[in-house]
């Protein structure tokens, strides 16, 4: 006959290792040893003092408390009250030379002939929407690229120190093609060194869609006189003779915007949208 | 400030925690009043709790001893900044995990040395005394190895899953004391206690019933 199956090993389970674990103890006599060795450490922390700098730390982390908070507070005012007057000197109003237009086309003639660096573009816009565009270093036959923000009155410059003198510019006819080298009258070249610096940079900065348009990453809102435009000419008329501070009236703080950083001055107030 | 003492009050489990709450409660006043030999009574009561759970977190005796002796030190040096707005034991958990946990991170590799002694009642489970037979050892020497095993189990776990488990499963607390012990939420110490249990379970798999 077949031997009768033998009953399972009994097996613990996880809450009977756990419980088995819980009652480990340690003996008696460990516990004399643990208050002795308790006893000597609590004396040793009542007779412990702080020792140097451990003495002026709480103090020192109290002041920092306040001193923190202040030095930033002094730091923001101090920044604050920066700008406004940086922002006032750059906008002390300079007398503007009043030329003739044929003294204008001699200095833009005289500038033309000693800047060796590519060409750029003053087109010809109508009268109510003064335009002029930043164009790429091309070829002159190349077509210039007008931003769709140029119908918002709006022209890009410059910012940098140019002069500027008021010239008169007949409207532009519609569907006038703004090419290099035209030889539309109203098309005045600038030969701005510094304008031209800042133009290739801008260029370098543009953003080409694959439509081939360019955006432009700053712009500069300028006022039209009665048909008559103004006209940056390149400090390099005299250049040396003359401060530039006394020869270029700067335009506006409120004309400039930044389209690309959303960085902006009106008046005395600096903006910065992120 | 009531408030709060409110709010934490009714985190403690059971009446028999709310009557030693406030049993220490006293015992705190009189040692900040001055009456440094009141702490005593607090070292009388808790040591042994306090070890277990160091011990447990450590799985080394004599670490196990100097952290609990340093946690109750640390204890005294800054109850005048326990401001009652949970229990002293509570309070002094925190410490004593804060302080095992510091420890464990400085010294990682370490040997570990088992208690050898149990306590009367759970000397001879069944299953341990048929355990040894089948393993054909002694059940003093078989006793020995499984807490050796059970050990190095518990340290296969990560620090916060070891004391979530040491203080649910060993120590008795509750998950809301668990939680205020080691400042988190209850969900997330249901969950480390899931994990840890199933961690055990598959490590111990070989001694288990199937």
């Amino acid at each position: 006959m077949g031997s009768a199956p033998q009953p399972p090993t009994p097996r613990p389970t996880l809450d009977d290792l756990l419980r088995f674990k819980r009652a480990e103890r340690p003996a008696p006599e460990f516990w004399a040893e643990f208050d002795r060795g308790l006893r000597q450490k609590q004396l040793a922390a009542l007779m412990k003092r702080p020792q140097g700098w451990a003495r002026f730390r709480p103090a020192f982390v109290r002041s920092l408390r306040w001193a923190v908070p202040a030095t930033a507070a002094a730091a923001v005012a101090l920044v604050v009250i920066q700008i406004p007057l940086t922002t006032a000197s750059r906008n002390n109003p300079v007398e503007v030379a009043s030329r003739p237009l044929g003294a204008e086309k001699a200095a833009l003639q005289a500038t033309s002939a000693v800047s060796s660096t590519s060409a750029e573009v003053v087109a010809a816009a109508p009268s109510s929407s003064p335009v002029v565009a930043l164009a790429p270093a091309v070829a002159p036959s190349a077509p210039v690229a007008v931003p769709d923000v140029a119908a918002s009155r709006e022209r890009s410059l410059p910012w940098s120190t140019v002069a500027m003198a008021e010239a008169e510019i007949p409207a532009r006819r519609p569907g006038e093609d703004l090419s290099v080298g035209t030889t539309e009258p109203a098309a005045r070249r600038l030969r701005s060194s510094w304008g031209s610096r800042f133009n290739e940079m801008v260029q370098d900065l543009s953003i080409e869609e694959t439509t081939g348009r360019s955006f432009q990453l700053a712009s500069l809102a300028l006022p039209t006189v009665n048909g008559s435009e103004p006209l940056y000419v390149a400090a390099t008329t005299t250049p040396g003779s003359t401060p530039v501070s006394s020869r270029a009236r700067r335009s506006s703080d409120r004309d400039f915007r930044d389209l690309e950083s959303r960085f902006g001055v009106t008046g005395s107030s600096l903006s910065i949208k992120f | 400030m009531e408030f709060i003492k409110t709010i934490s009050r009714s985190l403690v489990a059971s009446p028999e925690r709310q009557a030693e709450a406030d049993a220490d409660g006293v015992v705190v006043q009189e040692v900040r009043a001055g009456n440094v030999a009141a702490f005593d009574q607090l070292v009388l009561k808790y040591r042994e709790r306090i070890y277990s759970i160091v011990y447990n977190l450590t799985s080394n005796r004599e670490d196990a001893a100097d952290l609990t002796q340093d946690a109750f030190i640390k204890a005294f040096q800054s109850i005048n900044r326990f401001g009652g707005q949970s229990s002293f034991f509570t309070w002094l958990y925190r410490i004593a995990v804060n302080t095992t946990h510091s420890h464990l991170r400085k010294n990682r590799l370490r040997t570990f040395f088992s208690i050898e002694q149990a306590s009367e009642e759970e000397k001879s489970p069944e299953w341990l005394a048929q355990l040894a037979v089948e393993a054909g050892a002694e059940k003093e020497v078989f006793a020995r190895d499984l807490r050796q095993r059970l050990n190095e189990a518990f340290q296969k776990l990560s620090i916060k899953h070891r004391t979530v488990i040491t203080l649910f499963e060993i120590e008795g607390l509750s998950h809301g004391e668990i939680a205020e012990v080691m400042e988190c939420s209850e969900g997330t110490v249901r969950s480390r206690l899931h994990y840890a249990k199933n961690q055990l379970q598959a490590d111990l798999q070989d001694l288990l019933k199937r």
